[in-house]
C-alpha cells in the first residue's frame, strides 16, 4: 500500500474509528454505576459495528481492538489497568474481542459487497452506453449510405442536363431545353427537402426540436403544401376536405408544413399512379383534431405498420422506392414534439396515416375575436 | 430614375456573389460586391446604394448587426438573404429593420420581384403614394375605402377592411404579425396572432377564387402575410 493512502486510511478511517471507541468510552464510564459487565460489552458492539459499516473492515478491526482495550482498561477489575484477575471476566473479554472483530468483519465486508455491486452497476452502465454508442455510430452509418445515394441521384441528373444545355446539342427554343430546365428545379427542390429533413431529423435526436406553436388554419397548410407540389396531376389527384369550422389549431405552421409534405410524398411514392390521395380533419370531442392522409396504395402488413416510423425502415427494397427512410419518422417526432399521436392503419382498398392533435394550448381553446358587422 | 439602381451585395459566398453580380447586372443594375460585414458598411457609406442584399451569417460582424448599423443612417431597403429559415431568425431581421427576407436556395425570379417591389416603396416615400390598388380583378381604393371585383363592390367589415387596406399598402412586402396586429388592432393585442387568421380567413372568402390556395394574401409561415398586388 503506497504511504499516502495509508495516512489517508488512517486519518480517514482509523482516527474517526478510535474516536468512536473513546466516545462511548466516556459515555459508559459515566453511566458505570447503573451498567452491568456484559451490557457494557454489548454496548461496545454498537461502535465496532457502525465503524466497520461506515469506514470499512480495517476500521472495524482497529474500533474492535481500541474497544476491547478500553473495556479492560475502564471497566475491568481492577480497574485502570490492563490486567485481568477474574476468570469469568477474561471469558467476557475474550469473548467480546471475538464477536467485536467477528462482527466489524461481516459488516465491513457486507460494505465492500455493496462498493462492489456498485461499482459492476456502473460497468454495466458504462458497457451499456457503449453499445448505445455503437448502435448510433450503426445508424450513423446507415444515415451516411442511404444519403449519399439520395444525394447521389438528383446531382446526377442536375449534372447531366447542365452538361447537356452547356454542349449545344439542344435547340434553344425546344421543349427539350424546358424539361431539361425543369428538371434542375424539381431536383435542387428535392436536395432542398432532403437537406431539410436530415436537419429536423438531427434535432430530433438532439431533442431540440421546439415547435413554436401558434394558432393556425390547418386547411391554410395543408392547402399551400398542396399547392408548391410539383407532381403531375394525372399521376395523383390531391383532395383537401377540411371542414370549414374546424377551429385553429395551435401548432407550428413549418413544422406541420413538414409532416404534410413527407406524408404526400410518402403516398406518392407508394399508391399507383391515376389514384386519389386525401387529406381529411375532423375535431374528435372537444379539444383533439383527428387527421387522415390516406391513398389507394397497397395494404402494409401488420407487422410493419408500427415500424414504419423507424429510422430507414421501408417495407419495400431499398433500389424500388427511393428515400432515406426518415420522412414517415420525422413525421413521428414531429406530431410528438406538439404532444400528439401518429399512427398507420390499413383500409379497406388504401392506406392511411392518421395523426391527433391537441386542440388547447396551455390549457386554453382558441379565442374567438370580437365578432363586427359588414358596413 | 435616371441612373441604374445600385445594389450593395453583402454575402461572404463567393459562388453567391458571382451569380447575383451576373444576374442582377444582366437586369441592367449596378452592382457592388462587398465579402463581410465591415467592407459592406464601408462601402455603403462610401457610395449610399439603392438597395442592400445582406446575407445573415458573415465571418466579421453578425447579419442583424449590419441591419442595425445601416438603419442608424439610411432608410434603403434591406433585403435578407440566408440560409436560416427559422421564423424567429426572419422575424428579429425584419424587427432589426430588414425590409424583406428570402431563404436560400432562392429562385431568381422571387428575388427580382423582391427587388423591384423594395424600390417601388423607397420611391412612394418621396412622391405621391398610390390611392388604387388593384390586383386581378380586384381593385382596393384607398381614398375612398371601397374594394370591388370586376367592378362589383364586396362588403367588409371595419376591421377587415383596414386590414386589407394595410396589406395593400404595403404591397408586396411581408408584413409582421406583430406589425399588423399592432397598426390594425391595437399595441395591446400584438399577441393575438388568431385573430389575425379569423379575419384572414374571411377576407380570403371574400377576396380568394381558392381561399386555400390564395393568390393575393400570401401567408409567410410564422412570420406573417404579404399582399401581391399586379
Amino acid at each position: 500500500m503506497p504511504r499516502s493512502s495509508f495516512v489517508s486510511d488512517f486519518l480517514l478511517r482509523y482516527i474517526p474509528a478510535i474516536f468512536s471507541i473513546a466516545l462511548t468510552t466516556a459515555l459508559l464510564f459515566f453511566m458505570r454505576g447503573i451498567l452491568d459487565t456484559p451490557i457494557i460489552a454489548l454496548l461496545y458492539l454498537l461502535p465496532v459495528g457502525a465503524s466497520a459499516s461506515v469506514w470499512g473492515l480495517g476500521a472495524g478491526i482497529v474500533a474492535a481492538l481500541s474497544a476491547f482495550l478500553s473495556f479492560n482498561y475502564f471497566f475491568i477489575s481492577p480497574h485502570f489497568t490492563l490486567t485481568v484477575h477474574s476468570p469469568s471476566d477474561l471469558v467476557v473479554l475474550f469473548v467480546f474481542l471475538v464477536v467485536a472483530v467477528v462482527l466489524s468483519q461481516l459488516v465491513g465486508r457486507a460494505r465492500e459487497g455493496q462498493a462492489l455491486a456498485v461499482e459492476k452497476a456502473r460497468l454495466t452502465e458504462i458497457e451499456s452506453r457503449a453499445k448505445v454508442l455503437e448502435e448510433s455510430d450503426r445508424m450513423k452509418s446507415a444515415l451516411l449510405s442511404s444519403v449519399s445515394h439520395e444525394l447521389r441521384t438528383p446531382l446526377a441528373t442536375i449534372k447531366a442536363a447542365t452538361t447537356s444545355l452547356r454542349s449545344g446539342e439542344v435547340k434553344w427554343e425546344s421543349k427539350a431545353r424546358q424539361e431539361l430546365l425543369e428538371a434542375i428545379e424539381d431536383e435542387t427542390d428535392h436536395l432542398n427537402l432532403l437537406v431539410g429533413n436530415l436537419l429536423n431529423m438531427s434535432r430530433i435526436e438532439a431533442n431540440a426540436l421546439k415547435p413554436e406553436r401558434q394558432w393556425n388554419l390547418l386547411p391554410e397548410i395543408a392547402g399551400s403544401v398542396v399547392a408548391r407540389m410539383h407532381h403531375p396531376l394525372e399521376e395523383h389527384q390531391i383532395i383537401v376536405e377540411i371542414p370549414e369550422d374546424l377551429p385553429l389549431v395551435p401548432v407550428d405552421y413549418s413544422q406541420m408544413e413538414q409532416v404534410f409534405t413527407n406524408l404526400i410524398n410518402n403516398s406518392f411514392k407508394y399508391a399507383p399512379a391515376g389514384t386519389t390521395i386525401r387529406i381529411r380533419a375532423e375535431k374528435e370531442g372537444a379539444n383533439i383534431v383527428r387527421v387522415q392522409v390516406e391513398n389507394e396504395g397497397p395494404p402494409v402488413p401488420a407487422d410493419d405498420l408500427d415500424r414504419i416510423f423507424e429510422k430507414f425502415h421501408r417495407i419495400t427494397a431499398a433500389d424500388r422506392i427511393t428515400g432515406t427512410g426518415l420522412g414517415l419518422s420525422i413525421c413521428k417526432g414531429i406530431i410528438e414534439a406538439h404532444g400528439g399521436k401518429i399512427w398507420a392503419e390499413n383500409l379497406p382498398g388504401g392506406f392511411a396515416i392518421i395523426f391527433i392533435l391537441p386542440l388547447s394550448m396551455d390549457g386554453k381553446l382558441a379565442p374567438e375575436p370580437p365578432r363586427e358587422s359588414e358596413t | 430614375m435616371s441612373t441604374a439602381p445600385h445594389i450593395l451585395v453583402i454575402d461572404d459566398e463567393p459562388q453567391i456573389l458571382r451569380a447575383l453580380k451576373t444576374i442582377l447586372g444582366e437586369k441592367k443594375f449596378k452592382v457592388t460586391p462587398a465579402a463581410n460585414g465591415e467592407e459592406g458598411l464601408a462601402l455603403a457609406a462610401a457610395n449610399p446604394p439603392d438597395i442592400v442584399i445582406l446575407d445573415l451569417g458573415l465571418p466579421d460582424i453578425d447579419g442583424f448587426e449590419v441591419c442595425s448599423r445601416l438603419r442608424e443612417w439610411t432608410q434603403c431597403p434591406i433585403i435578407v438573404l440566408s440560409v436560416r429559415e427559422s421564423e424567429r431568425d426572419k422575424v428579429a431581421a425584419l424587427d432589426k429593420g430588414a425590409d424583406d427576407y428570402l431563404v436560400k436556395p432562392f429562385g431568381i425570379e422571387e428575388l427580382l420581384a423582391r427587388v423591384r417591389v423594395a424600390l417601388r416603396h423607397a420611391g412612394g416615400t418621396k412622391g405621391s403614394k398610390e390611392t388604387k390598388i388593384t390586383a386581378g380583378a380586384i381593385t382596393i381604393d384607398l381614398a375612398w375605402h371601397i374594394v370591388t371585383r370586376n367592378g362589383e363592390e364586396i362588403k367588409l367589415t371595419a376591421t377587415e377592411y383596414k386590414l386589407l387596406a394595410y396589406l395593400a399598402a404595403n404591397a408586396g412586402r411581408v408584413l409582421t404579425h406583430q406589425a399588423i396586429l399592432t397598426h390594425v388592432w391595437d399595441p395591446a393585442d400584438a399577441d393575438h396572432v388568431e385573430y389575425l387568421r379569423v379575419y384572414m380567413r374571411q377576407l380570403r372568402k371574400k377576396l380568394e377564387a381558392d381561399p386555400e390556395r390564395p393568390e393575393f394574401i400570401i401567408t409567410e409561415p410564422g412570420v406573417g402575410y404579404r399582399f401581391l398586388a399586379d
